[in-house]
């Protein structure tokens, strides 16, 4: 009898830890390695420049991997180019090593062309702390630009869910409409856009009632 | 002007051709050291996400790149 009260004292212990870890309700368990394109409550050792000592990170997006596809087909196919080329006598007017120069020319480029590819993948994220949402962008190899908007100021959040394949693997759109000098954020092809919105949207709630409440940092 | 149309008969065109690869290649260099920074940039924009792996890739593209330009140079 005493062991199955502590066993049942122990599950309760479990869950009381548990709600310590997951503080938020409406966020979903914490989830996603640095490749995921959804990282929930990452891991303490993920930080972004502008952060401040005691803000959190709850949330990074960025685009679904499917939208790699369309990059990833067109290098395969780069990738097989000189084969193909060799059957068409483009560069047998130039001597071997010109020949051989050129295919490695070709491949350096195509290195180039992946490499660009997934940083930008790789680099346009947002990220959702509990006091704001910072947009990373990664325009190309020579243009950045970061943008935050604290959550207070947001006043509508919006998703759109559209495209055979934003159906299928369930990616969209998340648009935030802010009262800050950025008055719309774009959140490009993200996972999940409905639960991206919700969690925003109770955010933004929780900020308000600290607000109210006088709990402001 | 007899001496100049010499020359100019003479010029080896497969050297100038080298000159406008060892020319490409320099910008691709160039432009693989932009990567590089580049990387080196957003890493510290967003830290502890695969950063020392971006940042040795960034490396090793630059030091092929660098491995590509001086072999052409050596041997082409």
């Amino acid at each position: 009898m005493p062991e199955i009260y502590s066993a049942q004292l122990s599950k309760e212990e479990e869950k009381v830890e548990e709600r310590k870890e997951y503080k938020r309700d409406f966020l979903p368990r914490k989830s996603g390695g640095s490749l995921s394109s959804l990282i929930v409550s990452p891991s303490k050792a993920v930080k972004f420049d502008s952060q401040d000592p005691e803000e959190e990170i709850l949330l990074i997006v960025r685009a679904h991997p499917v939208v790699n596809l369309p990059w990833m087909g067109m290098a395969v196919l780069l990738f097989f180019a000189p084969l193909v080329l060799r059957s068409f006598p483009l560069l047998e007017s130039f001597p071997p090593r010109f020949q051989l120069v050129f295919v490695l020319v070709w491949y350096l480029i195509l290195i180039m062309y992946v490499f660009e590819k997934f940083l930008s993948w790789f680099f346009n994220l947002t990220i959702i702390t509990d006091e704001r949402i910072v947009d990373v962008d990664f325009v190309n190899l020579t243009t950045k630009k970061v943008s935050d908007a604290e959550l207070e100021k947001i006043q509508d959040v919006s998703f759109t869910n559209a495209g055979a394949f934003g159906v299928i693997f369930n990616y969209g759109n998340v648009m935030v409409q802010t009262a800050g000098e950025i008055p719309e954020f774009v959140f490009e092809n993200v996972p999940k856009p409905a639960e991206v919105a919700a969690i925003l949207q109770k955010l933004r709630t929780e900020e308000k009632i600290e607000a109210l409440e006088g709990r402001v940092r | 002007m007899e001496d100049l149309i010499n020359t100019i008969i003479h010029i080896d065109v497969w050297m100038i051709g080298k000159i406008f690869v060892l020319l490409a290649l320099g910008v691709y260099v160039v432009f693989s050291f932009v990567v590089v920074r580049q990387v080196k940039l957003m890493t510290e924009v967003v830290s502890g996400m695969m950063t020392n792996v971006l940042r040795l890739v960034s490396w090793l593209f630059f030091l092929f790149s660098l491995a590509v330009l001086f072999l052409t140079a050596v041997f082409l």
